[in-house]
């Protein structure tokens, strides 16, 4: 009997936005998986080009919503490096807090979605309400739930809500005590190790990996946060002065954690101007795991394995 | 609310299709919280794969040239009555996007839309609001069939009102 060929996407492929994938089956065994993507290229770097960086801000923003915050800092920090832009260490400490925050609610997403994707629905509303309280306190403090448009070249772009960045202790207490009953429902129970470590030991692994990071996450968002201090010591981009090499041509580098690995930017200022970008979001070499990790697998595993990696196709197209 | 709930027992559920597009990927984000605390089978919605099982069509994200050709054969496949509903600013008008080479513009230069849902991204309760807003259009109509004149209700703002960041520098 020779191998089969299956089709998926780039509609609804893997609720993992719009990607193509050929399987080759052999059985119900996956052979070998080509990808194809490119459906949810947006050309920002095209767009970006010419634009002033704090309009290019809410650009790189908008690469993939899993890393927003983590795209505004890298590019914040490399257009602050070009332009010998100076950030009080209090405002950068509140920006790291804000990465820690987003990685927290990134990983209970995806904790959530591997839940929904196993069958465990007890374990995947704890975390769905979890990232919800953590969503909130973020609205409530930095004005967006997903902290969209927050972070600015030269500081943050707006000024937090003194009640909600007082606020976010409380949630991150919160987090600890639900993260126990968490744990318990994905990594002790089971039926949770037979679902999740059945084909490969893949997405237990990784849901045991995310909830360490969760609780490292958490000492190190209380930290930050009580670093960051007050926030009359922040100063909004629109008070931020004029970049100081204006006239010259710059380089530099930013980078900035996301729940799925280092984001970074590479910047060209050229008279105050993005003049080029180069982004590099983790995602792109998650997917190209994608092939050797699926290999032996059967075919209706293959969503689970997509949802314990947190593939997206918006940081891999941008 | 309670009253949406006991509409949604008596009709049967319909179903939707949720297509992504491209985009940052943070309105399929927040319609994914509706799944995952049940809201959307609370108001008698249904979330299925197949466009040929759906009555409703969400979009959401960037409709790139890339992207163009699948989403017109996922709507073709669909079995009439069928409704297009746009969420977000992205599936709107290309949103942040709308200017760049890759981004064929908002879905209704392609597709008759029936419903927008503004935000960038819309919140969860934005976007139970219209898909609610219009499943009490349709339910209000005996037979399902008439497909309602396009809507583009007033629905309480996002968390943040969509900026323009396209190729203007007027709205930033």
């Amino acid at each position: 009997m020779g191998a089969f060929q299956l089709g998926i996407g780039p509609v609804q492929a893997l609720a993992c936005g719009p990607a193509q994938l050929r399987l080759t089956v052999d059985g119900e065994r996956i052979r070998r998986l080509e990808l194809l993507l490119g459906h949810a290229h947006r050309g920002v770097v095209g767009l970006a080009r010419g634009r002033d960086p704090q309009a290019a801000a809410v650009l790189v923003g908008r690469i993939d919503a899993r890393a927003a915050v983590a795209h505004q800092c890298a590019f914040a920090r490399a257009v602050e490096a070009a332009s010998a832009l100076a950030v009080p260490p209090g405002t950068e400490a509140l920006r790291r807090a804000m990465t820690e925050l987003e990685q927290l609610a990134v990983h209970l997403h995806h904790l959530g979605r591997v839940s929904r994707c196993a069958g465990l629905h007890g374990a995947a509303g704890r975390a769905a309400l979890l990232r919800e309280a953590v969503l909130v306190a973020c609205a409530e403090a930095f004005g967006h739930r997903l902290m969209l448009d927050a972070v600015a070249p030269g500081g943050l772009a707006r000024l937090p809500d003194p009640a909600g960045l007082a606020a976010l202790p409380a949630v991150l207490d919160r987090l600890r005590n639900g993260l126990p009953a968490l744990r318990r429902a994905l990594l002790d129970d089971p039926a949770a190790v037979r679902r999740l470590g059945g084909g490969t030991p893949e997405p237990w692994t990784r849901c045991r990996t995310r909830l360490e990071r969760i609780g490292h996450g958490l000492g190190l968002a209380r930290g930050l946060l009580a670093e960051a201090g007050e926030p009359v010591a922040i100063r909004p981009a629109s008070a931020s002065t004029a970049p100081a090499k204006e006239t010259g041509t710059a380089e530099e580098i930013g980078t900035a954690e996301s729940a799925g690995g280092t984001v970074w930017h590479w910047v060209r200022l050229e008279a105050g101007l993005v003049a080029a970008l180069h982004v590099h979001d983790p995602v792109l070499p998650a997917w190209s795991m994608l092939d050797e990790l699926a290999r032996g697998l059967a075919v209706e595993e293959l969503p689970l394995l997509c949802a314990s990696l947190g593939l997206s196709s918006s940081g891999a197209d941008q | 609310m309670s009253g949406t709930a006991a509409r949604a027992r008596r009709h049967p559920p319909l179903s939707m299709l949720h297509l992504q597009g491209g985009g940052c990927g943070g309105c399929g984000l927040e319609i994914e919280a509706l799944l995952a605390d049940g809201r959307l089978d609370a108001v008698g919605l249904l979330l299925v794969e197949a466009p040929r099982h759906a009555d409703l069509l969400l979009v959401s994200g960037t409709v790139g040239r890339n992207l163009l050709d699948a989403v017109l054969a996922t709507w073709t496949a669909m079995a009439e009555p069928k409704w297009l509903v746009a969420a977000g600013a992205c599936a709107l008008d290309g949103g942040p996007f709308r200017d760049g080479y890759a981004v064929s513009g908002g879905i209704d230069q392609h597709l008759p839309v029936s419903l927008v849902i503004p935000g960038c991204p819309p919140t969860p309760d934005a976007v139970l609001a219209g898909l609610r807003l219009l499943l009490d259009a349709l339910r209000a109509t005996p037979d399902l069939s008439p497909p309602p004149p396009p809507a583009r209700p007033a629905l309480p703002p996002a968390a943040l009102p969509h900026r323009r960041a396209g190729g203007d520098s007027s709205g930033g």
